[in-house]
């Protein structure tokens, strides 16, 4: 189709083409081990993280570690050991400071039914976020007093 | 990456400590237990692996919660439940001990109430399903599947753990996270006799404990991964259950000579093909009633037990008498090919009604295990809403479209690899128990999935709680005994090993080299079709690799220690299934266990649980019979053990 032989009237000029590529003159090569496997399901914003190494406290499997230097990041140096429960997300208590990102192996699509649009876990220009909250809310609930006939942990009932 | 290791390492340093009970395991079958035990007084230390406040298989969560026959409005009491065909429970099939069923339909009820006072919620507190065809006006409860019966509740347990955790730090047990228990210690330091205690490093520091107990439960998990390890193609959701589940607990009671059975039954597994779980639009389990369309909108018919098509929502929560679950219609793939039905498939929740709506997403896929962050929170935050949008279902193989295997145990031909297995989803391997949830040895226990025949989080919960109760009534007369040193030095020189033989330039592996080995084995020799000269020669492969490749295993820091010792004791996990494959003379549909040197299916004298043991270097195999625990010295119906037993 002759079309598409036509330059997109917003594709970029030369130049700056140009410019960009020339950019990579003087980068280094690193001698490097392969990216990690794709398990990798957490992500770690250093600028909200404080350091408080709440989700190493809580992760199963050891997946990440403290960092050497205090208030820092904990490091995902396991990756490959995490079941993707995510209680590291649930604990944080700095919202956005760690999150769950499914690899992309991983990731599940599904259609607006009214519409026909498809969606997809990580696509470019996602639709906005539902924000209603699961039921219960998000949050932990206090310890309720004792109601029942015994707090003993003997059977309570008798059956029918 | 190599940078200092974090935390302040001090090798095969010995930690000694005693208490009257010992839990090997804080998930949720040994907190319930430590828990009971600590009410009655028990002095209780708890070792886990990972965290107690997350760690096991219910750590990250609880949506439904069976087996409650004795709630105010359950139709069906425990006794009519154990003596009816339905009784045999999704989790248990022809060989489900059901001593330990009946254990939990009499206490799951129970176990519900201790964790709606310890803080989950197990009724519609904030009333948001009013007037929904599930709940119980009066009580509040919400139930699943079956509105009728009314037996399995919807909770939100996604924070079930910390509510777990909460108590125990308020009852003062001694909790140590980080701990693996390495061996169990015997009475004079000889296996085959009283335990009395366990030894364990600590995954971090690399410290060693030795920790005396007057009883010792064994609440470790199923054993996993034995022969499909694979962090590549989906990271650990491989594993269903928590990945952690090595098998630790059966590795230690077996070498401390504690009787096992069922160890052969096994299963085909999607092993690495898996999806989130509970995060791909299906029929089941938390997506129980989910009308399924094609791409075109067309509906896919539930149909139920007898294959008659249910025309209407309702009626697949409202099963006809002697009907169990509905399903989706079993000719589907066939279908399917026909063209009848347009791939993909798709979950349409905006069409049903809005409570099922939002009790399927929102609660089920919210306070399930692992679908609070992964799928409710991700999801919702990628745009997904229950009230448009219909997810999609795996497009795998058209034989489990739409059906949630994918994400939990492919089945089906040409799905998965024939020699991906995993042990048993429901009933599978592990200790034999008695009424007191007691093994063949003096002052050891076991509970939730680590007693073979039953599993689940519920039945974790009540297991646990009734074990707690007969282990403070144990120990009031069993005696506290130092651990023998040899014993003790034995296992210590045994666990460090790895930490002084060479590195891999020098002819050492590393654990997960090792760990695809002894998996290797595993599909090689103990594949789903099994003969007598085919697993010998699989047991002199393991004892080979022990020798050799196992002996020069490496480990650079605690943690891979920790892994290191976790192949150890999948390979002798992997002896224990061949021992028990060995010894079962008969092929069994039920088991998923085939025998090309004894192809009969299901002979009637093999009918029978074969329980192996090692005495010394022996393996010693005898025969139980189906249904033991009505037979002498047990009394001849449940109501009554349980009277004698369950010391209330």
């Amino acid at each position: 189709m002759a079309e598409d032989r036509d330059r997109p009237a917003d594709a970029p000029e030369a130049d700056e083409l140009k410019d960009k590529v020339e950019e990579l003159v003087g980068i280094e090569a690193e001698l490097t081990s392969n990216p990690a496997t794709p398990c990798a399901a957490i992500v770690i914003d250093a600028e909200i993280c404080t350091g408080c190494n709440r989700c190493v406290d809580v992760c199963r499997s050891d997946v990440l570690m403290p960092a050497s230097t205090k208030g820092r990041p904990p490091v995902l140096v396991y990756p490959d050991e995490c079941w993707f429960c995510a209680c590291c997300v649930e604990h944080c208590p700095r919202p956005g400071a760690i999150r769950m990102e499914h690899p992309l192996n991983q990731r599940i699509g599904w259609k607006r039914k009214d519409t026909g649009e498809y969606f997809r876990i990580g696509m470019k220009d996602p639709p906005p976020a539902n924000t209603r909250p699961p039921v219960g809310g998000w949050g932990v609930r206090p310890r309720r007093r004792p109601s029942r006939e015994s707090s003993t942990g003997c059977p309570r009932t008798e059956p029918r | 990456m190599s940078s200092a290791w974090p935390y302040e390492v001090h090798y095969a340093r010995e930690r000694d400590l005693s208490a009257d009970i010992l839990v090997v395991g804080g998930g949720i079958a040994g907190c319930h237990a430590a828990i009971s035990a600590a009410k009655r007084g028990a002095k209780v230390i708890v070792i886990d692996k990972g965290a107690v406040i997350r760690s096991g298989s219910g750590g990250a969560g609880v949506d439904h919660w069976g087996g409650a026959f004795t709630n105010p409005c359950s139709k069906i009491s425990p006794d009519e439940a154990i003596s009816s065909a339905s009784g045999h429970g999704p989790m248990a099939g022809a060989y489900g001990m059901k001593h330990i069923q009946y254990i939990t339909f009499r206490e799951s009820w129970d176990a519900a109430l201790d964790m709606e006072e310890w803080g989950m919620a197990i009724r519609d507190e904030d009333d948001e399903f009013v007037g929904a065809d599930f709940r119980d006006e009066q009580t509040k409860l919400l139930f699943a599947y079956d509105y009728d019966s009314c037996t399995t509740l919807r909770v939100q347990g996604a924070d079930v753990k910390v509510y777990l955790y909460r108590e125990m730090k308020r009852l003062g047990i001694t909790i140590l996270d980080r701990v693996m228990a390495t061996s169990l210690l015997s009475e004079d330091g000889i296996p085959g006799t009283r335990v009395i205690g366990a030894t364990g490093l600590d995954v971090r520091t690399g410290e060693f404990y030795v920790l005396g107990a007057k009883a010792t439960l064994l609440a470790t998990g199923q054993p996993l991964r034995i022969w499909v390890f694979n962090t590549e193609l989906a990271g650990l959701y491989t594993a269903h259950d928590d990945p952690n589940c090595a098998g630790d607990g059966c590795a230690i009671a077996w070498k401390a000579g504690a009787e096992f059975t069922l160890m052969e039954r096994s299963m085909q597994t999607s092993g690495p093909l898996r999806y989130p779980a509970y995060g791909t639009g299906n029929s089941s389990n938390t997506w129980y009633g989910c009308t399924i369309v094609d791409t075109n909108g067309k509906e896919v018919p539930y149909v139920d037990s007898d294959g008659n098509v249910l025309e209407t929502v309702a009626e697949r929560f409202h099963p006809k008498s002697g009907q169990g679950q509905a399903r989706l219609t079993p000719d589907l793939a066939e279908r399917i090919r026909k063209g009848e039905y347009v791939l993909p498939l798709y979950a349409d929740l905006p069409s049903m009604p809005e409570h099922e709506r939002r009790a399927i997403f929102g609660l089920m896929v919210c306070h399930e295990g692992k679908t609070r962050i992964p799928v409710y929170k991700t999801y919702t935050e990628a745009g997904f809403d229950p009230d448009q949008d219909m997810l999609q279902a795996n497009v795998h193989a058209p034989e489990v479209m739409g059906r949630d295997p994918v994400w939990w145990d492919v089945k089906t031909p040409g799905a998965a690899a024939p020699q991906w297995r995993e042990t048993a989803f429901g009933g599978g391997g592990g200790l034999v128990v008695d009424w007191d949830m007691k093994t063949n040895l003096d002052g050891l226990f076991a509970a939730g999935n680590q007693a073979a025949g039953y599993m689940g989080h519920v039945s974790a919960a009540a297991t646990g709680r009734y074990a707690g109760r007969k282990m403070a009534e144990y120990i009031r007369t069993a005696p506290q005994q130092a651990p023998d040193r040899g014993q003790v030095e034995l296992d210590r020189a045994r666990v460090y090993r790895p930490v002084s033989a060479g590195s891999q330039s020098n002819g050492g592996i590393g654990w997960k080299e090792l760990q695809a080995g002894v998996c290797r084995v595993m599909q090689d020799y103990c594949a789903r079709d099994k003969s007598e000269t085919v697993l010998r020669k699989g047991l002199e492969w393991l004892q080979s690799i022990r020798e050799s490749e196992a002996a020069r295993a490496h480990a650079r820091n605690p943690h891979e220690l920790w892994r290191t010792l976790e192949v150890m004791v999948r390979m002798t996990v992997g002896e224990m299934i061949m021992h028990a494959s060995l010894a079962r003379h008969g092929s069994s549909r039920d088991l998923d266990f085939w025998r090309v040197d004894y192809p009969n299916e299901d002979p009637p004298e093999q009918r029978k649980f074969i329980v192996t043991r090692l005495d010394g270097e022996e393996v010693r195999a005898r025969e139980l019979p189906l249904g033991f625990w009505l037979q002498p010295p047990y009394a001849p119906d449940y109501a009554e053990n349980y009277h004698l037993h369950s010391a209330p």
